[in-house]
């Protein structure tokens, strides 16, 4: 470890999970600090936001515990970071840290991949050919359907394009969704494309003339009636049939016969299809003909095989003339959609993260480029540290490497560390590729001398979990040759590994019934049962009863003590979230809190559906069925009775009427309706003055919404359903970067955002999540930890890749991907690129295994793991063993570290939870309840907080809105203004004057002529002529003996007197209200001007002079 | 709590603040003794106009005379405002547009958001006009400087950039007039130079280039005298100055309650915080709270709760138009027209209260809502002129459409115009549309109006040709940029900006969303040099705006003693740090007095407002009994199959006759694939009934001409109805063939499409079949599918769930029924495995059975099973999932 952290060495760690991958890299940082770097000079990038944020928050923490704890605290930190013993300098600089780390600029920075990459792009010299200026594309989905709508479009006017032709043949080959998802996976590969065709001036031409090359298919020759024509073909036929006719079965003789007829009697170019019929089944496998025992086997063997390989020879020519057609087709069409998705983004000046990795790439690697680069940034690091390495696309490694290349050419190479796990390499569909880690470090050891460090030592895992993990994976499974066995830093954490017995389902009713007399089910009556989910379902039971025992009798370990397990203990992992709604289902019946904050899911729930709705009934109050779930919601709570009431009340007059008016017409509402027309008719009104989140909040406020939801949701709910009310707001609040949206776009924009898969809105967070069960599927799961974490429908077939996409061979060394191609279903494959789909389906089994391991080292003391069967003979006729086959055996074998038999004791435990042997996690002592209940999650504020001392504030209206200046007041204030400015003699301009006093350009010339007016009329002139006083000030501020500051309109100074003027708007009239505040400024300034009489007098705007 | 019990303090108790002040006014009395009670003579030149009360009290405090004549207490902005210039100055409008066609014509930057290049090059040519004298003056010696501060090998990009940039500078300048920077700087230099009355500076922070020449210039011929509140022992000054000094060595002052801390765990708990923060604080009688809003969203979210408390917030900190009402109507205007009038587009123009207001809201609305139903039933989904065909018998539609096709005219987007065109062409649509009278009834509607009159005055010699697109991004760029300030709110609450609090003393202040994110914010570094050229240029860096914004929190720190802080510890789930200046102190006072200023009482206050709890009945699955009267006597084939699937469904749909709207439907879905089908084969068999006695080929011709015709309209509209047709042709030979075979089997195609409606016991039951075949005496039912084999087969598995196919035989007296599956080129005749004739009894009986359950007020019971709810439009009515 103390290499790991030398400051001065590149170093590549390959880490298991659990192995403190954070801390090694934030000591690190640490150890560098202290060795001298500066902040800014250090560059940390790990893979997403969370991740870098967590680490940013670790170094705070460790800073400031090094600035504040005690000298011994900070030496027995080093000592645990390789340092044993620091000087006294160093001690002093590492207290220092803290400060100088926070205050630096430019800081540190830890960041994503695209975090990072933005900021690069920032500075992109203007010469390149990049995006300028262009912001992040955040909602990509909704852009390329936009631009798939246009494609199509064109399409439509122009059906005889080339490209209208090629979708055509695509649509006639493989239908709508089939074409649409090729053309999609093409556009989601399209920085590989890019990467592929780099410095192409055609494009499609150059990646179909390759094609051709790998496929090796002329277009132009014609296996089918070749191989009719050919007379090779027709000796190998007839000798087969020479073969199958002498001695053979009767139905081998006919069979002779008919083939013999087909040859002769069909004209060459159809002799192919129409033998196909009599050697091959429907779906495509040759027929089987062996030799009875009176045929001479070999040569019936070898005529046979003869045959078939001539036969088989054409049909993979055809498929890969097919594959080549449809290549054709999908990348026309796909260059052309990648044109429009481009173009409409560069209109938007916005870009995607493909855009941003490729520009970036190709930036980097023009090394002009590439070394402006390294001095434009603000920071010049000397320090780059990689994490999770294993995600990195080849892509970003492009970019890493170019950056790398041109720190050497420029002389500053940094130190680098990278640390990852190609176990734990999960994120191929994303594009990232596992073997590139290996390539890193070669490329590392070779040119920055980096040290290579392996640890398998985890800090996370009981013995128990680790010794299943060593079971599953040391025979190597599917290609997971790098596994070596791990060993734990905690050897006395008590843990257990449980494979339950795979649920099976009841004898479906259906073959129960056959026998029964035919009855029809009352649907008032009998509900029906869900006949298909059986097996998962019983999972999903015996799930939801187990975890009730858990919290009841199970105790973890935290920070080396034990206690009651809570549900927040428990992880629940899935592959897919599929069937979730039944684990779900169970799980809400058994009332256990549990929080799935499904990616995406917010809008779907039924609280932000209400809401919507009524957003959706205020701008269409026709909207009946909208109107309906509003009056049903919480909110209102109206009765069934209360919609019937509505729905006889249709007017009688036959005139259609709306819910809406029908519900403002009701004779004698229900109180519940009465509250609804009053809020609503409320609400209806304040849509057109308030932007949406106001009106949200008012709506919330008035309607008291989120207390309603609580009283009327079950206790488990609540928490949740109030977390999505809030996320619903902050939508409202951030939607189209806080610019103002009409309440129609808003909810457009959020059907949008419900349709697009990947920018839907995630449900609410809770803060602190509280003491729920929570459930990820195992790809969210990476990076988190649980005490108990539980496998759910382990025993599902891994989920088979469907087709429709691209095949890529980008080896990872190259600068660029060697074969660019696309696929549909198994048939059209072809022989050619047999090693490439393997290659592919190798790496897709290995990243199976890899999210097998991520799953199970989530566990830090338990693993559970369950599945269902749909039987045992289809568990014997599985292809490949499941997650649960594997975990299973690993148990069975495990050395019953409980001295119990799991498996022999489940059988009957699972009802019967007392005598299970899962208390073996530790067993709590029968106490009450766990004192650690959460306040948000159960509601119970009142029992810990309220306290009498708290009283709310009143409401206490505060603040008022000045009534609107009339017309008259106006131009009042806008004489005065002008009088100020005419009488200073700065601006003259009037068109400026005009600009600056903000006078509208209709006002302004009877404003001047009005002013010029009262400077020049006679009885006036003195006080503004400067040659008849001795001094003049405007706007003359002055202060009372009270403390109030006052305002003089203008002071006029004459050898014996001094005149107060005060401009009014009014007309002459009403002098006598101003004489208080003029005897004031009089009292004032006599106290001033001592030797002088001061004299005070209004000036109307109708040009009257009054003396006060 | 101690808090409420404090009376309203009197405006002389003597603050931290006034102590500051009065050293100041001492200072100054001093000096100018002999001029009492006339201190005109003198200048003050103060961070801002709210400080020139605390000072001219002071001064009043100390003086202790009846009046004092105060002195010229100014900003140095509105000070050099007051000086008038020989030279003309081009407003900001003229020059981005003036740069703009410069880029524009120099075809750079090709690839760029040009507006947004301008604007970032003009304040970055600004920034060196600010720190002229100290810059090279031809771009070589420039590009050599820059050069040398990048440390850099000769490196080509690097220069060009340079001297790129000292042109495009260079060309700008060129002219006679001024720039609004070089303007401020020559009245900074005319000032300095007519320099006579002392002056008196306070400022908190670091003054820029220009203010610093400034009062160089002016200290040469005048006093010049500057309290510097970081140099008047204020108990931090220097804090952050050298980090090198660990914590343990530093001290801080006992910071007690003058400072707290709220750490909230999401954006909601942060502004329900801040907003019972202020709400205490007034009950407890502070009358000048200040909210600084360093994250504005938060202060958003805070404004509308405080507003429900009736709380009113004066904003100095003001909203760009691109978050307010007002200029919505525009954008939506200008993107409806731009669309074509996309119905979305329309509708949402037409719902703007704005448009149209010279009219009564009733008839606008009613008139949008009738043009809605309208457009939604007939599926129109753009174009202006045929809405005006479709409301042709709508009186009430005519007047608005009409006002619509003329503003529209006026914005003909083929042309290229000068800004200044445009922007008149868009106000006389405002005008033709009524919206300027609708957005003068608003005050800031009011001042866009006076913008756009603004805009047009400025630009009207400026005659650069524009796009219609360049120029609405041109207008969203300003109207991003462009802030209006709501003056008509009077409280004492109010929202202000960090640098507007220098020098200003408060009742109390609330810092909110004080996370490292956004304090210190950071100025956007921009693309052009790094910070290590800027600041050899002289130039503004991120450490110059961190450290002024450091600076005034110290200098807010300093003023106030009751301050709290609050941010979000927890952002989406993420964690996120609080501000490194608070942090440090936080931490210092932690480590010397053991107190982390913790907050502690709003989380319980917070508590006790959530406690608020209402007693309703919790939902239950419900089972509503019809009331007499509105249950149908006559239920159709797919209502039975909903009272099947779910009664609650039944009722919703069929006994409250709910229904969702129609959506203007823009692509073709699978139902309408469906249908054409149906017309097809209907077709197809009114000419031949028998297929047998024809030719394959002519079939499969004949069928494919009917096909064509069938899909004519929409093969015209939408490119994918290709790929429908492709699927249907997918299949047409196999439903040859099909019924060949079923012809073989003796069956002929008897009638389509009969309607048929039965009366059973009461209540009678109506539908549609597609086709009958007979046989003989024998019936059989079809009805056509466009799904697979095993979809359908999955319907019928459980008997009775599917009424269908029995219901029809009953009604036909068939005694078979199927479905005929056609898809993926297969045809497939499909159908239960029970005996027909007996389902189909079971089926009417039960019909009649269950409704007269239904009649006699049994409960419609809300049981649907997943599948079926998954699909359900009434989930919001029954509640599912929310049922205890
Ligand atoms: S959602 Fe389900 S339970 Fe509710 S009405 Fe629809 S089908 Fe019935």
């Amino acid at each position: 470890m103390s290499i790991a952290l030398d400051p001065h060495r590149s170093i590549v760690v390959e880490a298991c999970a659990g192995s403190g991958k954070t801390w090694l890299l934030v000591s690190r940082i640490v150890r560098l600090l202290l060795d001298g770097a500066q902040p800014s000079q250090i560059l940390a990038i790990t893979f997403t936001r969370k991740a870098a944020q967590e680490m940013q928050a670790r170094l705070q923490l460790w800073l400031r515990d090094l600035a504040m704890r005690d000298d011994d605290f900070v030496r027995k930190f080093f000592a645990e970071r390789g340092i044993e013993n620091l000087s006294d300098a160093q001690l002093h600089r590492a207290r220092s840290l803290y400060s100088s780390v926070l205050l630096a600029q430019p800081c540190i920075t830890i960041s994503t991949f695209h975090g990072w990459f933005m900021q690069v792009m920032q500075r992109a010299p203007l010469n390149a050919d990049v995006m300028q200026g262009s912001s992040l594309l955040e909602r990509a989905a909704a852009l390329q359907e936009e631009a798939w709508e246009e494609m199509l479009e064109q399409m439509r006017k122009q059906p005889d394009g080339a490209g209208a032709q090629h979708m055509q043949w695509l649509f006639d080959a493989c239908g709508l969704f089939t074409a649409r998802k090729l053309l999609f996976n093409f556009l989601g590969k399209r920085a590989e494309w890019w990467a592929y065709t780099q410095g192409q001036q055609d494009t499609l031409t150059f990646a179909l003339d390759n094609l051709r090359t790998d496929l090796a298919v002329d277009m132009d020759f014609d296996p089918v009636s070749d191989w009719g024509m050919c007379g090779n073909s027709e000796e190998v036929l007839f000798a087969f049939v020479h073969q199958l006719a002498s001695n053979g079965t009767e139905v081998q003789q006919g069979k002779a016969g008919e083939l013999e007829r087909m040859w002769t009697d069909t004209a060459p170019e159809l002799r192919f299809d129409q033998l196909t019929p009599l050697l091959f089944t429907l779906a495509g496998e040759p027929r089987s003909f062996k030799p009875t025992k009176k045929q001479a086997a070999e040569a019936f063997l070898f005529t046979r095989d003869a045959l078939f390989d001539g036969l088989q020879a054409v049909r993979d020519t055809l498929a890969e003339q097919q594959a080549y057609r449809l290549n054709e087709a999908v990348l026309h069409c796909g260059v052309a959609f990648l044109e429009r998705y481009q173009a409409l983004k560069q209109q938007k000046q916005q870009m995607d993260f493909s855009d941003l990795e490729w520009q970036l790439c190709r930036l980097l690697q023009q090394s002009e480029h590439a070394e402006t680069m390294q001095y434009k940034l603000d920071s010049r690091y000397r320090h780059v540290l990689l994490d999770e390495f294993q995600d990195t696309n080849p892509l970003q490694w492009q970019i890493l490497r170019a950056w790398f290349d041109a720190s050497v050419a420029v002389e500053s190479q940094p130190t680098v560390f990278v640390v990852g796990d190609p176990k734990q390499s999960i994120y191929r569909f994303r594009r990232a590729d596992a073997r590139l880690f290996g390539v890193a470090r070669e490329y590392l050891q070779e040119h920055f001398a980096a040290h290579a460090l392996h640890n398998n030592h985890t800090r996370r895992n009981s013995p128990a979990v680790l010794d299943a993990v060593n079971a599953v994976f040391s025979d190597h499974p599917e290609g997971f040759v790098d596994f070596e066995p791990h060993t734990a830093e905690h050897t006395n954490l008590s843990g257990c590994v449980l494979a339950l017995p795979l649920a099976v389902a009841e004898p479906s009713k259906e073959e129960a019934a056959e026998n029964a007399p035919l009855a029809l089910r009352d649907p008032l009556i009998t509900p029906r049962t869900e006949a298909e989910e059986g097996a998962r379902q019983k999972e999903a039971v015996q799930f939801a009863d187990l975890l009730q025992t858990i919290t009841r009798e199970w105790s973890v370990n935290e920070h080396g003590k034990e206690r009651r397990a809570t549900y927040g203990d428990i992880m629940v992992l899935v592959r897919s979230r599929t069937h979730l709604a039944v684990y779900e289902e169970a799980l809400r019946a058994q009332h256990i809190p549990f929080i799935s904050s499904r990616r995406g899911g917010l809008l779907d729930t039924l609280e932000a559906e209400d809401v919507q709705a009524l957003l959706m009934f205020i701008i269409t109050p026709f909207a009946d069925l909208a109107l309906a779930q509003v009056l049903r919601t919480p909110v209102f709570a109206c009765s069934d009775a209360d919609l019937m009431c509505l729905a006889q009340s249709a007017a009688v007059d036959e005139v259609k009427t709306s819910w809406w008016q029908r519900l403002q017409h009701l004779t004698e509402p229900s109180p519940a309706l009465q509250r609804a027309v009053e809020l609503l008719q409320r609400w209806l009104a304040l849509a057109d003055k308030l932007p949406v989140h106001d009106l949200l909040d008012r709506i919330y406020f008035e309607g008291d919404v989120l207390a309603r939801y609580s009283a009327v949701l079950p206790n488990e709910m609540r928490a949740k359903v109030t977390a999505n009310l809030h996320a619903f707001m902050e939508i409202a609040l951030s939607v189209d970067a806080g610019r103002y949206p009409s309440l129609p776009r808003f909810l457009q924009e959020l059907r949008e955002l419900r349709d697009s898969s990947d920018d839907a809105p995630d449900e609410g967070k809770l803060g602190h999540a509280g003491d729920a069960v929570r459930i990820y599927t195992v790809h969210e799961s990476k990076g988190l930890e649980a005490p108990i974490v539980w496998l759910l429908d382990a025993n599902a077939a891994k989920n088979n890749k469907d087709g429709n996409d691209v095949l890529l061979d980008w080896p990872t060394h190259e600068p660029q991907p060697l074969h660019f191609s696309l696929y549909t279903d198994q048939a059209s494959r072809g022989k050619m690129r047999a090693p490439l789909f393997e290659q592919d389906a190798a790496q897709q089994a290995r990243e199976e295994m890899n999210l097998l391991y991520v799953a199970m080292t989530r566990a830090q003391q338990a693993l559970i793991v369950s599945g269902s069967s749909k039987g045992e003979d289809k568990e014997e006729k599985k292809k490949s063993l499941s997650w649960y086959d594997r975990i299973a055996a690993a148990v069975s074998n495990q050395q019953e570290p409980f001295g119990l038999s799991p498996s022999a004791e489940l059988r009957t435990g699972l009802s019967k939870p007392a005598q299970n042997p899962l208390q073996s996690v530790g067993r709590v002592s029968p106490v009450g309840r766990n004192p650690t209940c959460d306040i948000s999650s159960d509601g119970n504020v009142g029992l810990c907080c309220a306290n009498p001392t708290y009283v709310l504030p009143l409401i206490l209206p505060t603040g008022k809105r000045s009534t609107r200046n009339t017309a008259q007041q106006q131009r009042g204030i806008w004489l005065h203004a002008l009088l100020q400015h005419l009488t200073e003699g700065g601006v003259t301009d009037a068109n400026e004057l005009q600009q600056r006093l903000t006078i509208p350009s209709a006002e302004m010339e009877s404003l001047r002529q009005q002013a010029q007016h009262l400077l020049t009329s006679p009885h006036l002139a003195r006080f503004f002529d400067a040659q008849q006083y001795r001094s003049a000030c405007n706007e003359m501020p002055y202060i009372n003996a009270n403390g109030e500051l006052k305002r003089i309109d203008r002071l006029v100074e004459f050898d014996d007197e001094v005149w107060v003027l005060d401009y009014k708007l009014g007309d002459s009239e009403d002098a006598a209200r101003y004489r208080a505040q003029m005897r004031e400024y009089q009292a004032a300034m006599q106290s001033v001007y001592a030797g002088k009489t001061v004299r005070c007098a209004l000036v109307f705007a109708d040009g009257v002079l009054s003396e006060m | 709590m101690a808090q409420s019990e404090r009376q309203i303090p009197p405006v002389e108790a003597v603050s931290v603040s006034a102590a500051f002040f009065d050293r100041i006014a001492r200072r100054i009395l001093a000096a100018h003794a002999n001029a009492l009670p006339d201190l005109r003579g003198i200048t003050v030149l103060l961070p801002n106009f709210h400080v020139a009360q605390p000072l001219a009290q002071a001064l009043m405090r100390l003086a202790q005379r009846p009046a004092l004549l105060l002195p010229q207490m100014v900003t140095l902005n509105e000070w050099a405002q007051s000086v008038s210039l020989d030279e003309r100055v081009v407003s900001d409008s003229q020059r981005s547009a003036l740069l703009y066609q410069l880029l524009r014509d120099k075809k750079w930057f090709e690839q760029a958001d040009l507006w947004g290049m301008t604007q970032e090059l003009l304040g970055l040519f600004d920034e060196l006009t600010q720190s002229l004298h100290a810059l090279p003056h031809d771009a070589e010696a420039f590009a050599a400087a820059v050069q040398q501060v990048y440390q850099a090998r000769q490196n080509s990009t690097l220069q060009l950039e340079a001297r790129l940039v000292f042109e495009l500078w260079h060309a700008m300048q060129s002219g006679n007039e001024l720039d609004g920077a070089r303007a401020y700087q020559q009245r900074l230099a005319q000032l300095a130079a007519q320099a006579s009355q002392p002056l008196y500076v306070l400022r908190t922070s670091d003054w820029t280039a220009l203010e610093q020449r400034f009062l160089d210039e002016y200290e040469q011929r005048a006093m010049v005298k500057v309290f510097d509140l970081r140099e008047m022992d204020a108990p931090w000054s220097g804090l952050f100055s050298d980090v090198s000094v660990g914590l343990r060595s530093r001290t801080i002052p006992q910071l007690g309650d003058t400072l707290r801390f709220f750490a909230a765990t999401s954006l909601e708990q942060e502004a329900r915080a801040a907003a019972m923060q202020v709400r205490l604080w007034l009950q407890a009688g502070k009358r000048d709270i200040a909210i600084v809003a360093q994250d504005r969203v938060v202060a958003r979210r805070m404004r509308a709760l405080l507003e429900r408390a009736e709380v009113l917030v004066t904003d100095e900190t003001g909203w760009t138009f691109a978050t307010l009402s007002v200029s919505t109507v525009l954008e939506r205007w200008l993107t409806a027209l731009q669309s074509d009038f996309y119905h979305h587009d329309m509708l949402d123009l037409l719902k703007s209260p704005f448009i149209f207001a010279d009219t009564l809201a009733g008839e606008r609305k009613s008139a949008v809502y009738q043009l809605e139903q309208l457009l939604r039933k007939q599926g129109v989904v753009a174009g202006l002129e045929k809405f005006i065909g479709l409301a042709a018998h709508e009186t009430l539609l005519h007047q608005p459409l009409a006002r619509l096709r003329q503003a529209a005219a006026l914005l003909e987007q083929g042309k290229k115009k000068t800004l200044g065109a445009w922007l008149a062409a868009l106000r006389e649509s405002l005008n033709v549309l009524g919206i300027d009278v609708g957005l003068q009834q608003d005050d800031a509607g009011q001042q866009l109006l006076r913008a756009l009159e603004t805009w047009q005055q400025e630009l009207h010699s400026d005659e650069g040709r524009y796009r219609f697109t360049e120029w609405r991004r041109w207008l969203a760029q300003q109207l991003d940029t462009e802030t209006f300030r709501d003056s008509s709110i009077d409280s004492p609450v109010r929202f202000t900006h960090l640098a507007a609090t220098r020098w200003r003393a408060f009742d109390a202040v609330l810092l909110l969303g004080c996370d490292a994110d956004h304090l210190p914010s950071v100025a956007d570094g921009g693309r052009w040099f790094n910070d290590a050229v800027r600041s050899s240029l002289n130039l503004p860096t991120r450490s110059t705006h961190a450290a002024r914004q450091r600076d005034d929190l110290l200098a807010l720190l300093t003023l106030n003693d009751c301050v709290r802080v609050t941010w979000q510890r927890d952002r989406n789930g993420e964690e996120s740090l609080l501000s490194p200046y608070l942090e440090m102190l936080r931490d210092l006072h932690a480590l010397t007095y053991d107190d982390d200023l913790s907050e502690r009482d709003l989380h319980a206050y917070l508590a006790t407002e959530e406690l608020h709890a209402l007693s309703l009945t919790q939902v239950r699955q419900p089972a509503p009994a019809a009331a007499t009267g509105i249950v149908p006597m006559s239920v159709s084939i797919s209502a039975y199959n909903s009272l099947v699937a779910c009664p609650y469904q039944f009722y919703a749909r069929h006994i409250l006759r709910l229904n969702e709207l129609d959506e203007v439907q823009e692509g073709i879905e699978k139902r309408d694939y469906g249908d054409r089908v149906h017309q097809i084969l209907q077709r197809f068999h009114e000419r031949y009934a028998q297929v047998s006695a024809h030719p394959d080929d002519e079939l499969e011709a004949v069928l494919r001409e009917i096909s064509t015709e069938v899909f004519a309209d929409l093969l015209q509209q939408d490119f994918a109805a290709r790929a429908w047709l492709a699927r249907w042709y997918a299949s047409l030979p196999a439903y040859i063939e099909w019924q060949m075979d079923n012809e073989a089997q003796g069956w002929r195609y008897a009638e389509s499409e009969s309607a048929f409606d039965w009366q059973l016991e009461g209540v009678r039951l109506r539908g549609r079949i597609d086709r009958l075949d007979v046989n003989g005496d024998e019936k059989l039912v079809l009805d056509y599918k466009t799904q697979s084999e095993q979809v359908l087969r999955n319907k019928l598995k459980e008997p009775g769930e599917d009424v269908q196919l029995a219901c029809y035989a009953y009604a036909h007296e068939a005694a078979d029924a199927a479905f005929v599956s056609i898809e993926n080129g297969k045809v497939k005749r499909v159908q239960p495995k029970q005996d027909m004739p007996l389902l189909a009894q079971l089926n009417a009986e039960r019909l009649e059975h269950v409704m007269a359950s239904v009649y006699g007020g049994a409960g419609l019971p809300a049981n649907g099973i997943d599948a079926v709810c998954g699909y359900c439009e009434m989930r919001g009515l029954c509640r599912k999932g929310e049922w205890a």
